[in-house]
């Protein structure tokens, strides 16, 4: 018997996901009709957030709403082998981000290795850390010196941050915003440099403190940082950035600078260099851009290879403090991943 | 209103499900007789302590749904409005559910002959993160080995891998800050008897689910399923309906305790110093309905620049929108990242840069004639009142009061028709009833109630605006300045 039911189309689903806005590794639900993800679900039982989530990673999912509907991925991937063949191979740089998995930044330094190419990984000038604090021990420290607006800026940072208060810590925040909501929790406030801040409180710091950071102003402040007696943890930008770290030798500002100037044909794995780096990229002969999604970078790109999103594949990120962290595809896609388009460009 | 007990003639179901099924048979029944699109019910994913709702549309799948999960706080009156809003759906709804999709109904966002609403006795429910850690605290257990949990006769219940089961006092886990979620605790609806059926486990025999019949639609349902030959029934004895009323009334009481306790006020709070305007606290609410129109997103709301907001203009808004209708239902609480517990022409007026400034909101029929007489009949009164001209005293929001108070003002004055005056009927009516919200809020924010004033001025009143003006002046006089942080 044909039922009313059966006439009606209705493919609402949940599923889990992370959320890819920054290195703390939320849990997020994304909520499907059909295969069109519509809206977001409380991941209440994700132990990183328990299903509070920013802003950002709210709104994460919009990057659905500009994927590249019109290029041929075939033809994109064969234009960019053609460009890759023409080019000698130390002219060639590749750009690998911590918006690519784990598995995905793997696959592009064996194939920049493998063909000889230049690797460039840009850490924002911060790097991975031996033994970093959990957000536990942030909750739980008895001083906390928060460098960056964290409550802002990483909130489910900000948040063990807020707890480490309850707890009666005593909290000194830097930042260069002198608005800052972490400034409304804090007991010391400063808008100085983070060495002129660690300096100040060098006294201050003992074995029960925490320094969380999300910036550095120089190299030198990590030697610092690392030299302190407390625990650190470093709150990076992207989600998979403290993975990539593992891979990949991270490259400072300047560096990234020269091998662009040193480069004629430029790689870039899903990320937006325009974003992170002020610098004439015209100056670049060839720009493939491998994204899932548009953005500056697109913009300026002489092909862009359309690739899949977290959304739409199997993967792990590695969050700030360590933990790998596995996430299944929730919708399909007729785009090959990074790892397959690099094994196209391997054939 | 009726009584009966009732359990699945599936066996499938009878051994999925908690005492003896009856939810879940009588959602098999709605699918299998076509009277629904499908099943909204909750479903667990990774463990006990993780389930979400999922839409079943067969009737094979529902064992999947069977059982009870009170480490998922789940909220169902926001899915349906959004996403199922043209379809056939039953669900099953705790009492928070039960009164959001009420408030729904109301506003036209849900249709209720469109739905069929299983109502489940709820005790509360608990975080599922902070039970796996309660659970590691007071229990001789790891989390990992619970297999399902219950709450009853005041304990919060776990049953392990091997069979044995653990209970711990919920009054002993919540005065170590575990145990229910904070508006469970001060919740007083135990029972949703705005559902067709209510369902649970109180005052039921083992085996049987105790079913209260709400209104002719649960009445059919129940028929129907017993028809179809899938539900058994049978009438509790009169010791099963005081039995299950004791236990209503035990968590009632211990709900209105916690309700009695002292809350600081919002003056006294600093957590909204913390506020980082991701808007999760909207965006969650079952009862937020305006979505993109939301007045918080209208320019004279959005200030980016200003983070946290102030929260007169924020928190006090969502406030002057909710307080009508809040259902307690905890999911603000659940997603604010950082806090833990606890007419847009006003920015136009360019207030006065010294002395008292004064906002009167009048209405263009009576007190702004009101005042108008005053004018020309060249009473003196304050020169520090800016007039807004409205339409009708009923056209005004509450957030336009807190939006002044945001912008400066020392003091807010409204004047309206006189009751039984209305130029549109019944808008004054509307304007009374804000107003005792607007008194309110002002005061948990820290501003003197004395600073909002209201009055019924008709136009020919020229002599009473002069007075109010005067008085309202001489109050805030006396208040001084007022200074928002």
């Amino acid at each position: 018997m044909l039922l009313f039911k059966d006439l009606v189309r209705i493919m609402f689903e949940i599923k889990h996901t992370l959320c890819p806005s920054c290195s703390v590794g939320c849990g997020i639900n994304v909520i499907l009709d059909g295969e069109e993800i519509v809206g977001t679900f409380p991941y209440k039982r994700h132990p990183v957030n328990a299903g509070k989530n920013c802003l950002n990673g709210r709104n994460s999912i919009e990057c659905c709403e500009s994927k590249f509907e019109d290029i041929d991925s075939d033809k994109a991937i064969a234009d960019a082998l053609k460009e890759i063949k023409s080019c000698d191979s130390s002219e060639v740089s590749v750009i690998c981000s911590g918006y690519d998995t784990v598995e995905e930044i793997e696959a592009i330094k064996a194939f920049a290795e493998s063909k000889g190419f230049n690797i460039g990984f840009y850490a924002n000038d911060l790097k991975s850390f031996e033994d970093v604090a959990s957000y536990d021990e942030i909750a739980g420290a008895g001083k906390v010196f928060a460098i960056g607006d964290l409550l802002y800026e990483n909130p489910l940072i900000g948040r063990r941050i807020v707890h480490a208060k309850q707890n009666d810590a005593k909290i000194y925040a830097l930042s260069k915003n002198e608005n800052a909501v972490t400034f409304n929790i804090a007991d010391e406030t400063s808008t100085s440099s983070v060495q002129e801040f660690l300096d100040k409180f060098a006294g201050e710091i003992d074995d029960s403190s925490v320094v969380v950071f999300n910036y550095v102003d120089e190299a030198d402040d990590l030697d610092k940082l690392e030299s302190l007696s407390c625990k650190v943890l470093p709150v990076f930008s992207k989600p998979n950035t403290k993975g990539a770290l593992g891979i990949v030798d991270p490259k400072s500002g300047n560096e990234m600078i020269e091998l662009f100037d040193n480069t004629k044909l430029l790689l870039v794995f899903n990320d937006d260099i325009t974003e992170d780096f002020d610098y004439d990229f015209g100056r670049i002969s060839k720009i493939i851009s491998f994204a899932c999604c548009e953005n500056d970078t697109t913009e300026i790109a002489d092909i862009v290879v359309p690739v899949k999103s977290w959304l739409e594949q199997d993967g792990s990120f590695v969050n700030a403090m360590g933990d790998e962290q596995n996430f299944s595809s929730v919708i399909e896609s007729d785009n090959l991943s990074i790892v397959e388009v690099i094994e196209e460009l391997n054939k | 209103m009726s009584y009966v007990l009732a359990k699945s003639q599936n066996n499938e179901i009878l051994e999925a499900g908690e005492c003896g099924g009856a939810v879940t048979s009588i959602l098999k029944y709605l699918l299998d007789e076509g009277l629904v699109d499908g099943v909204l019910a909750l479903s667990p994913q990774d463990d006990v302590y993780d389930a979400f709702p999922v839409f079943v549309t067969d009737s094979e799948d529902l064992l999947k749904t069977a059982g009870s999960y009170h480490c998922a706080p789940t909220m169902i009156g926001d899915l349906v409005q959004k996403y199922f809003i043209d379809k056939k759906v039953a669900f099953t709804v705790k009492p928070c559910d039960m009164r959001a999709v009420e408030e729904l109904i109301t506003r036209h966002k849900i249709n209720r002959d469109n739905i069929y609403m299983i109502g489940l006795n709820c005790g509360g429910t608990v975080s599922p993160v902070s039970g796996r850690k309660m659970i590691d605290l007071f229990y001789e257990a790891n989390p990992d080995d619970v297999v399902s949990e219950e709450i009853d006769k005041g304990q919060f219940i776990i049953e392990l891998a091997d069979g044995s089961e653990e209970a711990v006092k919920i009054h002993d886990l919540e005065n170590e800050g575990y145990g229910r979620r904070n508006n469970c605790q001060r919740c007083d609806v135990k029972i949703p008897r705005k559902a067709n059926i209510a369902c649970g486990n109180w005052g039921a025999e083992d085996g049987w689910t105790f079913i209260e019949i709400n209104d002719e639609k649960g009445q059919e349902l129940i028929d129907g399923a017993k028809k179809a030959g899938i539900l058994e029934t049978k009438s509790p004895s009169d010791a099963a309906v005081e039995g299950r009323s004791k236990v209503e009334n035990i968590m009632i009481k211990m709900a209105k305790k916690n309700q009695d306790a002292t809350y600081p006020t919002v003056s006294e709070m600093t957590e909204w110093s913390r506020c980082i305007s991701c808007y999760a606290c909207r965006d969650v609410c079952p009862i937020c309905w305006c979505f993109e129109n939301c007045e918080l997103n209208k320019p004279y709301f959005k200030d980016e620049a200003n983070i946290p907001p102030v929260p007169i203009a924020f928190q006090g808004v969502r406030l002057s929108h909710m307080s009508f209708s809040c259902v307690d239902c905890g999911q603000c609480d659940d997603v604010c990242p950082i806090i833990q517990s606890r007419k847009n022409r006003i920015i136009e007026v360019i207030l006065m840069a010294d002395d008292l400034k004064i906002v009167g909101l009048l209405c263009n029929w009576c007190c702004y004639g009101g005042a108008d007489t005053a004018g020309t009949a060249r009473m003196q009164y304050s020169p520090n009142i800016r007039i807004i001209r409205v339409m009708c005293s009923g056209r005004i929001n509450p957030s336009m009061i807190f939006k002044a108070f945001q912008e400066g003002a020392d003091g807010v004055f409204v004047g309206g028709c006189h009751i039984g005056d209305c130029h549109y009927d019944a808008g004054n009516y509307k304007w009374s009833r804000r107003s005792k919200i607007v008194e309110d809020i002002l005061e948990e924010f820290g501003i003197e109630k004395e600073r909002f004033r209201h009055e019924w001025i008709s136009a020919s009143e020229g002599e009473k605006f002069q007075r109010t003006m005067e008085e309202f002046h001489k109050t805030l006089t006396k208040l001084g300045p007022l200074e928002l942080e």
